[in-house]
């Protein structure tokens, strides 16, 4: 599904230069759930980034169900993220002004779906989450666990193929966070794949692969055995 | 502390360059446009209060009475009157003066003009002041044989003001002198009602004791402008109580009215008025003041709507501040008087910057406005502008400083992000709906202004008012006699091009009218009585201003009875007061006749001083715009002259203007060389008489300019906040796969409402003030161009507020979404 070969991440800011990825090369498989560890500054979350498609490697090659997209325009990327990744992020960046079930209706709004549909999935997928008694909450009236679900709900919602998640659980408490982590489990079961950063080992356990990043460089990776 | 506020609040302003530019810009453009309009409206509050003893100095009235017809009044006076005031109230005056405007041929060594000049009382210049540049002022104005001048005639005649010495010849009233030029004095400042204080020539009666005894010493006449100042303490009210009794004392009735008049107070009255206040109790004045005070402030009040606006949008990021001030130990007092300190800081910038604009702007604005005007720093303007300093100031940081002081630090900084209220946001959609609701009023009121000038200075008025030109001068010696004028004529005829050529007493296209009382006794027994204009007409006529005979017929040279006798002759043979008569087709409905028909063979009574003319109507003549078309055609009656001391010739041309012109000027040099050739246009007339509000709606257009581009960039400064704010959402949205299209449609959709709704507001108020300014005129544009105006202000309105927020939200929708994501 995901191709990189010697993909570097030059960051330049007045006269400093910042390496943050350096000659990365890495292959993930469709259905893989693939946990990203290092320590802090390390390059794991420009990784997952340019995986994104929301920052472009310096150099080198990003290959994205077989295309070669490194040197896509704005538009062509937006167009391949719609459809194919969601995202969840540490501090799970809901929009406060918007409730829970118009955050999770964001992922859909710019796919050209019915509002009739929308409102449909966005039913489905909250009560797979079981959020679907906070519908009409603001985010600011929800737990963490909470609003990481409401992420997580999100980043579902439009059925995409690969999830990246970005220290999921950083912000919340264990019970939360292994909440989250069997959630992220089961899609995964259900054939999403799924990319994460952690610094934590036991929530990278869940992954089948790991692999680990030092100055940002790949040192390590171990698959889990089956 | 001061000084710990004063860093804070300069680091502030160069941190937030942006807004700072337009905050300050925004609030030096409105404070700018606030004083220059304040200028003007100075100036136009300032008339004749300049003079030494202004609060003192008066100016005499005169008021006719006549049977029949309503009384009229006159900024002028019989000459006689000035005396008989100093003897009459010789404890109560300081002194008169009379000063008598006149229009003479002025001949110099090289030129010949028509020039309007005073011959005036040699007091004169001790109740007026005028600067003396060259010469003897005080000895010239008591001089029979000198003239003073002022600088700009100087100028004109002679090239400097080194005119001393120069002769020049005056002819007025067939008195032909020479004067010598005994003093230059500086041009009179603009703002008195006194016109055209450009010449000034003593009074010396003995040259007109034999042939104009009326112009200054017997009551007949009524053309002096007598102004009196009063002694410290007089009381005006007591001598204007006491004018009735010096008329019964001392006026003498003349003798052409002694007939209908037996006591002169049934015929004359007098009233003295400060002349201070002249000018601004003239129609429409105060009206003016009205809209332009208001335009002022309207424009201040969207300059300080918008510099609140953004400074609540800024002030909500300064919460973390606020908070650590307070766990510092600040009060609430401290917090509030420090930000109501900075934005008055922030408004002495822009009036500093707004100095200077105004500085800048002034002498376009002079030119624009025919005035010479000046900012006066001192007094009442410094006054004015601490006020407007602290008004703005503290409007635009009270609400603010409130808020912002009212903050729980806990919970700020447990927050630690801004402070966005609820209620900050829905203040700064109302105030973007009040800003906007006035820009948009405006426009409308400009663009309904301009369209209506357009319509009337357009009007089918009649007759081809592109083709007629104005000859001045045929009513002196040597071409007034009746035998030369009709020569005149007949010989302007028969230059190429010259299609038709009539007399005329009155230009075409201005309010000027001349009434007379008519009477007459309708079939069902019951009279008719109104004061109802009259055109003296001739041959020429028809054919010059396009007008039909509808029934009836024309007059005839021939029909003696049509032609009105010689005033001389009317007077002393009462047998000659029956002559013929033709009115126009709204004075046929305005009488009560139910068809022109019916109005053939009525026979009309004339008042005339004290005669009574009976005049039969013998034809109807269709209606023609002759008079301003402010006014909708009134009721005429058409009397027949001819020829002999008529002012004005109007000819009607085929060719092209400059082309006429040309023609007209060489047969005047050669047939009239002993007059200045003065022509005028009816087409500048006309453009003359909308002249004002041809400023007032381009002044209107400027002001509703500004308004819009302070409003747009104060919708610019919160736009820029708005997309900052709303940053992590952007990031979110695009992370969702939301195309740059789709974030500025979001935010331009967020600014898109209050302007609609301000377009709703903005165009009802407009519309209604528009519909009934439009009242006024009778000829006036369809209310589909208010409609019309309405949605075309509203839509730019939209298109601007889309262009300023466009630009912000097509870069921050283009900016890469992590940065948005990556802090929180």
């Amino acid at each position: 599904m995901i191709r990189l070969n010697n993909l570097s991440r030059v960051y330049q800011s007045n006269d400093i230069e910042t390496t943050a990825l350096d000659q990365v090369s890495l292959n993930i498989e469709q259905g893989e759930f693939v946990a990203i560890m290092g320590p802090s500054g390390c390059g794991k979350s420009t990784l997952l980034n340019i995986l994104g498609m929301l920052d472009s490697p310096s150099s080198g090659e990003y290959h994205f169900l077989d295309q070669e997209i490194s040197g896509f325009s704005e538009r062509q990327l937006s167009a391949i993220r719609k459809h194919n990744i969601g995202f969840i992020f540490q501090s799970f960046n809901l929009v406060d002004e918007l409730s829970v079930q118009e955050n999770i209706e964001l992922a859909l709004l710019y796919h050209d779906i019915p509002a009739q549909e929308r409102r449909q999935r966005v039913l489905q997928v909250m009560d797979k989450v079981g959020i679907g008694h906070r519908a009409n909450h603001m985010p600011g009236q929800l737990s963490g666990g909470q609003q990481q679900r409401v992420a997580v709900a999100r980043a579902v919602v439009g059925d995409q193929a690969m999830i990246l998640a970005d220290e999921p659980t950083g912000n919340l408490d264990s019970a939360h966070g292994q909440e989250v982590m069997e959630m992220l489990q089961q899609l995964n079961k259900e054939g999403t794949t799924i990319v994460m950063v952690t610094h934590s080992p036991a929530h990278a356990d869940y992954a089948s692969r790991t692999v680990n990043l030092f100055d940002g460089k790949v040192v390590t990776e171990s698959v889990k055995a089956a | 502390m001061f000084k710990n506020y004063l860093q804070i609040a300069w680091r502030n302003l160069i941190a937030d360059r942006l807004y700072s530019s337009i905050n300050i810009l925004g609030l030096a453009v409105g404070l700018a446009s606030c004083l220059l309009l304040f200028i003007f409206i100075e100036d136009e509050t300032s008339f004749d209060e300049h003079w030494p003893a202004a609060e003192r100095t008066y100016l005499v009235q005169t008021t006719y009475f006549t049977t029949g017809a309503e009384a009229q009044t006159f900024d002028v006076a019989p000459g006689p009157l000035k005396q008989v005031l100093l003897d009459y109230f010789p404890d109560q005056l300081e002194s008169a003066t009379r000063m008598n405007r006149q229009w003479p041929i002025v001949k110099t060594r090289n030129d010949i003009y028509e020039e309007p000049l005073y011959f005036a009382d040699p007091n004169t210049i001790d109740i007026l002041q005028f600067d003396t540049l060259a010469g003897d002022l005080q000895s010239t104005i008591n001089d029979n044989a000198a003239i003073a001048l002022s600088e700009q005639l100087a100028i004109k005649y002679f090239g400097n003001t080194d005119a001393i010495g120069e002769i020049i010849t005056i002819e007025s009233w067939g008195i032909v002198k020479d004067f010598r030029v005994g003093a230059v004095y500086a041009n009179v400042a603009h703002n008195t009602n006194i016109e055209g204080l450009t010449a000034l020539i003593k009074i010396v009666e003995e040259d007109y004791l034999e042939t104009q005894p009326w112009l200054f010493t017997n009551w007949g006449g009524g053309n002096n402008m007598t102004l009196i100042t009063l002694k410290p303490g007089a009381n005006i009210g007591d001598i204007n109580e006491r004018m009735e009794q010096l008329v019964k004392d001392k006026v003498i009735v003349p003798e052409f009215v002694q007939e209908t008049y037996a006591q002169p107070e049934d015929w004359i009255a007098f009233e003295a008025i400060p002349l201070d206040e002249m000018y601004i109790n003239q129609p429409g004045r105060k009206t003016n003041i009205a809209i332009f005070s208001g335009i002022a402030l309207v424009i201040l009040l969207i300059a300080s709507i918008n510099f609140t606006n953004l400074s609540v949008a800024r002030s909500t990021r300064r919460a973390k501040e606020v908070a650590l001030r307070k766990v510092m130990g600040a009060s609430r007092q401290q917090l509030i008087l420090q930000f109501l300190g900075e934005t008055i800081f922030i408004t002495v910038i822009a009036l500093v910057l707004a100095l200077m604009l105004v500085e800048l702007a002034l002498p376009f604005y002079s030119e624009f406005l025919e005035r010479d005007l000046v900012f006066d720093y001192l007094g009442v303007n410094t006054l004015a502008m601490i006020g407007l300093v602290l008004t703005v100031g503290i409007l635009g940081g009270v609400y603010p400083a409130l808020v912002l002081s009212a903050f729980r630090p806990a919970r700020v900084l447990k927050a630690n992000k801004s402070a966005e209220t609820s209620g900050s946001l829905m203040l700064r959609n109302l105030l973007v709906i009040a800003q906007f609701s006035i820009s948009i009023a405006l426009i409308v009121c400009a663009m309904v202004m301009f369209a209506q000038r357009q319509h009337a200075m357009n009007l089918e008025v009649g007759y081809d008012k592109d083709h007629i030109v104005i000859l001045h001068g045929v009513g002196r010696e040597p071409v007034a006699q009746q035998s030369r004028q009709k020569l005149l004529r007949e010989q302007v005829l028969d230059l190429p091009g010259m299609k038709a050529a009539t007399y005329i007493n009155m230009f075409p296209a201005m309010a000027t009218n001349w009434q007379l009382g008519l009477s007459f006794n309708r079939e069902d027994g019951s009279q008719f009585s109104e004061t109802i204009s009259f055109r003296n007409v001739d041959e020429g006529f028809l054919d010059t201003f396009n007008a039909k005979v509808i029934t009836g017929r024309y007059f005839d040279l021939n029909i003696s009875s049509d032609v009105r006798p010689d005033f001389q002759l009317l007077h002393q043979n009462p047998e000659t007061r029956q002559i013929n008569t033709m009115v126009n087709e709204q004075a046929v409905a305005h009488f009560g006749f139910a068809s022109n028909e019916d109005i053939l063979g009525q026979v009309l009574e004339y008042r005339w001083g004290d005669m009574t003319i009976f005049a039969t109507v013998i034809g109807v003549i269709s209606d023609i715009n002759y008079r301003t078309v402010r006014e909708s055609i009134r009721p005429e009656v058409y009397i027949f002259v001819d020829y002999g001391g008529i002012g004005f010739l109007a000819v009607r041309f085929e060719d092209a203007p400059q082309r006429a012109e040309q023609t007209l000027l060489r047969y005047w040099q050669e047939q009239v060389p002993e007059l200045p050739f003065v022509r005028t246009y009816v087409s500048e007339v006309i453009e003359r008489d909308f002249q004002s509000e041809q400023k007032q709606a381009l002044l209107l257009a400027i002001a509703s300019s500004l308004a819009v581009i302070v409003s747009c960039l104060g919708l610019f400064g919160l736009a820029s906040f708005t997309a900052e704010r709303r940053f992590k959402e952007i990031g979110i949205r695009k992370v969702m796969g939301a195309s740059v299209l789709d974030i500025v449609k979001l935010l331009t959709w967020q600014f898109s409402k209050p302007v609609l709704l301000a377009s709703f507001i903005g165009c009802a108020g407009a519309a209604m003030l528009m519909l009934s300014w439009l009242q006024i005129f009778p000829y006036r544009i369809s209310e589909l161009w208010v409609l019309g105006s309405c949605l075309t202000a509203s839509l730019l309105a939209l298109l601007i507020a889309w262009l300023t927020v466009g630009g912000k939200a097509t870069k921050v929708a283009q900016a890469t979404p992590i940065k948005a994501l990556r802090y929180e």
